[in-house]
């Protein structure tokens, strides 16, 4: 990690990836530019990931519906010429809060084909803060695929969030978590919660969602081509 | 059998002459088991040694009970209490139906004993005489219930022959978080998931949970008796994940027909709400079958008639949202 303006950046990023950060974290970047962003980034980061991954593995992206079409597509790409197969899954959670804690359950969701097969789970979110969304979708996969290991990938992660999402999950899970954060930032809004400078504020409206119901009535255009090649 | 068990509503007062009046359970307690005795009921009263990592311990078991309670003998009259005026107090399930009494209490320390120096032996085995001899309670039980598994394997193992007809030693472990808790406690996950409309799926049973908790911890002061504790918590839902006994399981004929036009679409109704696929793209309307959103979302689709699954699912998706 090096560190510039109170922000923490892994050894891989370049001053072109720094740049890149700062597009998502600029709230007068339009809708567009952000997209095309977040799939860069999220390329660059499956190319930075594919060194440590195992070349005959099966590896078992998963999603959120929000992040499909962008960070997690750019993932995917990274990685796909380097291993055996990747699978993507993709949830569409409903962030609310019960009893004053913040709870993610899922209404929707895609799997490939044969993804219950991965031996890795590679869970990509575009910001990891509260890590609720992250824990709903990790204990919604790990009945059905049990992976030797879990890798949060999100280009932005707040310094608590690793530990919070350990404490959520048994020892015997939680020892297989390993993260990729291009940036760990140490600030945070105290009226709104919102990780600063992060990815420039909500990523529903900064994808071009008018917010959580618009994204939770979206289906991607990676999971579209999915369901409909064949119908 | 006439059942006399006395809620402890009221607490030592002092009357017009300064004189201490005691209420019936400390009247007994002073003659039957001395003054001593006594003052560590006082002392027990006033919460002993609590923390906040104790009462999360026990918002935890206490919502076990409950619900465990609750699946087990959902007709029974039962009264769920935390910190009663007792020996063992920490969690009192109370059977009014069976006229039994489970009295619990929570240890989430390295350092347990029975008889060692503020050993707990002498508690239970005073809390059993004022239930048999007290309240007159056909099965009295005390249980330890401890957080920690290695001081589990040692207390289970030598619990005194005194107190061993009525007592037992069990491993409930403490957690941060709800959603570990159903991962590690096996019991718990199923015993929670019998109120969830989808009890394989640990995102929803997680909501219900909370639910329970909160009810539990915003109400066990003013309320005990469990089923209204359950309706609290159905009441206070949402998202609502509860199953429901009304259910209803029909479709009107003009939206199935316009389902059954979809290509490639399967759907069913589970515990009341509609789920739906296409491949291996599923989905749950986030209303009931039963409700006027859903009645409202059936006309809508019948009028548009979509013809094919991605148009479909806009309208399913977006309701409830």
């Amino acid at each position: 990690m090096n560190i510039y303006n109170g922000r923490k950046f892994d050894s891989s990023v370049t001053e072109d990836i720094k740049n890149l950060l700062s597009i998502l974290a600029n709230k007068n970047t339009n809708s567009i530019t952000y997209k095309d962003t977040m799939f860069k980034i999220g390329y660059f980061m499956g190319k930075e990931l594919s060194k440590k991954l195992n070349v005959s593995g099966n590896y078992c992206v998963a999603s959120t519906v929000e992040d499909a079409d962008f960070l997690s597509k750019g993932v995917i790409e990274g990685i796909k010429n380097t291993v055996k197969s990747v699978y993507l899954v993709c949830f569409w959670n409903d962030r609310s809060f019960v009893n004053g804690n913040s709870v993610a359950p899922i209404y929707n969701k895609y799997t490939d084909e044969g993804f219950e097969k991965s031996e890795s789970l590679i869970v990509v979110k575009s910001i990891m803060s509260g890590s609720c969304v992250v824990k709903t979708n990790i204990t919604a996969l790990i009945d059905t695929i049990t992976p030797s290991s879990i890798t949060v990938l999100a280009p932005v992660m707040y310094k608590d969030s690793q530990a919070k999402l350990e404490k959520e999950f048994p020892l015997k899970i939680s020892k297989l978590f390993g993260y990729f954060a291009l940036a760990i930032d140490e600030l945070k809004d105290d009226d709104s919660g919102e990780v600063l400078p992060g990815i420039g504020g909500s990523v529903y409206e900064r994808l071009g969602f008018s917010g959580q119901v618009e994204k939770n009535t979206y289906i991607p255009q990676i999971v579209q081509e999915r369901i409909f090649s064949a119908c | 059998m006439l059942f006399c068990y006395n809620a402890p509503k009221i607490f030592v007062g002092y009357g017009m002459t300064g004189a201490k009046k005691l209420i019936p359970l400390d009247q007994f307690v002073f003659s039957r088991l001395g003054a001593e005795c006594l003052s560590k009921l006082e002392y027990q009263a006033r919460g002993g040694d609590n923390n906040s990592k104790g009462n999360n311990h026990e918002s935890f078991f206490s919502t076990y009970q409950l619900a465990k309670n609750y699946v087990e003998n959902p007709d029974d009259d039962i009264e769920i209490r935390s910190q009663e005026r007792a020996f063992v107090d920490d969690v009192v399930v109370l059977n009014l139906s069976k006229n039994s009494k489970y009295s619990y209490q929570l240890k989430d320390s390295k350092r347990v004993y029975w008889n060692k120096s503020k050993g707990i032996s002498p508690y239970f085995r005073d809390q059993y005489k004022i239930d048999k001899e007290f309240y007159k309670i056909d099965c009295s039980k005390t249980i330890l219930v401890l957080a920690q598994e290695r001081v589990y394997k040692l207390r289970k193992k030598d619990i005194p022959k005194k107190i061993e007809s009525h007592t037992k030693c069990v491993l409930f472990k403490n957690s941060d978080s709800a959603n570990r808790i159903l991962m590690e406690n096996s019991d718990f996950m199923n015993v929670v998931s019998q109120f969830c409309v989808y009890p394989e799926e640990p995102d929803k049973v997680e909501v219900v949970l909370q639910c329970l908790l909160g009810a539990w911890v915003t109400h066990n002061k003013t309320e005990s008796k469990m089923s209204e504790l359950i309706g609290l918590a159905r009441k206070s839902a949402n998202p609502d994940f509860f199953i429901n006994s009304q259910i209803n399981n029909s479709l009107s004929l003009e939206f199935t027909e316009v389902l059954d036009n979809i290509d490639g679409l399967s759907y069913k109704i589970v515990n009341g709400y509609l789920n739906y696929n296409v491949k291996s793209f599923s989905g749950s309307v986030r209303v009931r079958v039963e409700s006027h959103e859903f009645n409202v979302l059936c006309e809508t689709i019948v009028e548009e008639n979509p013809k094919d699954a991605l148009t479909l699912f806009r309208f399913l998706m977006k309701v409830g949202t």
